[in-house]
């Protein structure tokens, strides 16, 4: 069965003790038998994203198994759509982190630079609290490519559910989804093909989040999509 | 490996079906390899101490492997010392967990000040919410004046378990429970500062699946011994349990 984890990351990080080394992916990776991951360089999302996406590429381009996410920041954005375009064909997927970053979801140029990223690659963007999904609803709507949310947990079960049976193309990630019942509840309710594995490794622990989606009670076809087979469909 | 968990919540979950009681609690810990866990009763910290913890007394006596945590609520404290008389001397309950109203606010030291002298006669742990650093702070201050006891910090100190960790190494009546931020680097920078023998594993289920929480430890570089220590024998050192289930 095919692993594919669409959340990972390198780089400096304030919070974590030293940087996330390529490597230590790397090695999580093929100790858990994790045949590719999506990833970017934290540079990215901390300071400056054309810094951050030439790092991520060249970690990428380094190791055929790292596939690379492009980031953005809508507090950079001017209405110069080339920042988008520019990314064509060089990334699989942008991510915008709105906490981390440093602005709201209820944020205007987020709404514009998410519509534009979103009209030729999907977009993965994380969400923390009760009331950002259904800002985000108000701020996109249906958009032709996929939307990911990441950082989906207990308490914003509800609006997910409600969320992504008005949006086809809206997606959710499991790196927060590390809880009894969640994974299986959103199969039967959604359906698994709207699952990917996300794990935010190497700072989070790569192991646990692989187990608590294969002890979450889903059939043997849907581990098979939420563990690989639904990233490469989505993503590529 | 036997697995401890230090800390685990009955009931306040999103999902039915899921630790509202000591079946679903035990097939719970059945499939994730847990043997013994330690559980608070949301209900009381959150809404009643009375009723909440008196639930918890029923249930674990009906359950093996199922232990207790007594919860003390700073708001309501003449009901929580009656608690702490009533249940605390039972063998199942192992330890007191203070709470106030808002878990992400420090406790404050006067007012728990009765809750603790109660707890004094039954040399039981004291169980606090570190979920920031300024829940540490507070906790740590307590841990200076109550020196008779020894404290649990759950969550050592969430994502500035940095924090928890200084603290710990402050005051040597302070155990750290991992449950908290998902972070790989804090388990060994825990043991670098102060070894492996006042760690604890806890996973915070159901709010955290126990298999995500033990894949810290699996994940981590630490040595089998001190893996060893902090997910069994830290926690039955610390609660006697040579005692209690003689």
């Amino acid at each position: 069965m095919e692993i594919v984890d669409v959340n990972t990351q390198f780089g400096p990080l304030p919070m974590a003790s030293s940087d996330l080394a390529v490597d230590d992916l790397l090695g999580l990776m093929q100790k858990y038998q994790v045949q590719a991951a999506y990833t970017l360089s934290t540079l990215g999302l901390l300071l400056d994203p054309t810094a951050g996406n030439s790092a991520t590429k060249a970690a990428c381009g380094e190791h055929p198994k790292l596939l690379p996410i492009a980031t953005l920041n809508p507090l950079m954005y001017f209405g110069d759509n080339s920042v988008v375009s520019g990314l064509v064909g060089q990334y699989r997927m942008v991510r915008f982190a709105p906490e981390i970053q440093g602005y709201p979801l209820d944020f205007a140029p987020l709404g514009e630079l998410v519509t534009a990223a979103a009209a030729s690659l999907p977009v993965m963007i994380d969400v923390q609290k009760p009331g950002d999904i259904t800002a985000l609803e108000r701020l996109i709507g249906d958009v032709p490519k996929p939307i990911i949310l990441e950082g989906v947990h207990a308490t914003l079960l509800a609006e997910t559910v409600s969320a992504l049976k008005r949006h086809p193309q809206w997606y959710v990630e499991t790196s927060a989804l590390l809880i009894p019942g969640a994974i299986k509840m959103l199969a039967e309710t959604i359906g698994a093909e709207r699952i990917l594995l996300g794990t935010n490794a190497p700072l989070q622990p790569l192991a646990g989040a692989i187990q608590t989606v294969r002890l979450s009670g889903v059939t043997e076809q849907a581990l098979t999509q939420i563990l690989g087979a639904n990233a490469r469909r989505i993503l590529g | 490996m036997p697995v401890f968990d230090s800390f685990a919540e009955l009931e306040g979950y999103v999902l039915p079906g899921v630790n509202q009681n000591h079946q679903q609690v035990m097939a719970m810990m059945q499939q994730r390899g847990i043997d013994r866990t330690l559980l608070v009763a949301a209900r009381a910290a959150r809404v009643d101490p009375i009723s909440g913890n008196r639930i918890l007394k029923a249930m674990l006596d009906q359950g093996q492997g199922l232990y207790g945590c007594l919860v003390a609520h700073t708001n309501r404290v003449e009901p929580s010392v009656q608690a702490i008389k009533d249940l605390l001397g039972g063998k199942k309950f192992l330890g007191v967990m203070m709470v106030g109203t808002n878990p992400e606010m420090p406790l404050h030291s006067l007012i728990a000040d009765e809750i603790l002298t109660a707890c004094r006669r039954y040399q039981k742990p004291i169980f606090i919410l570190t979920p920031n650093a300024a829940c540490v702070d507070m906790a740590l201050h307590l841990t200076k004046t109550y020196t008779m006891h020894k404290f649990v910090f759950v969550g050592m100190g969430g994502s500035d378990w940095r924090t928890a960790i200084a603290a710990a190494h402050q005051s040597v009546n302070i155990y750290l429970e991992t449950s908290g931020a998902l972070d790989r680097a804090k388990l060994s920078a825990a043991v670098d500062a102060i070894g492996s023998h006042r760690i604890l594993f806890g996973s915070g289920s159901p709010q955290r699946d126990p298999i995500a929480a033990l894949g810290l430890l699996e994940d981590s570089p630490l040595s089998a011994t001190d893996k060893r220590r902090i997910v069994h024998e830290n926690a039955y050192k610390l609660f006697a349990l040579d005692q209690v289930e003689a």
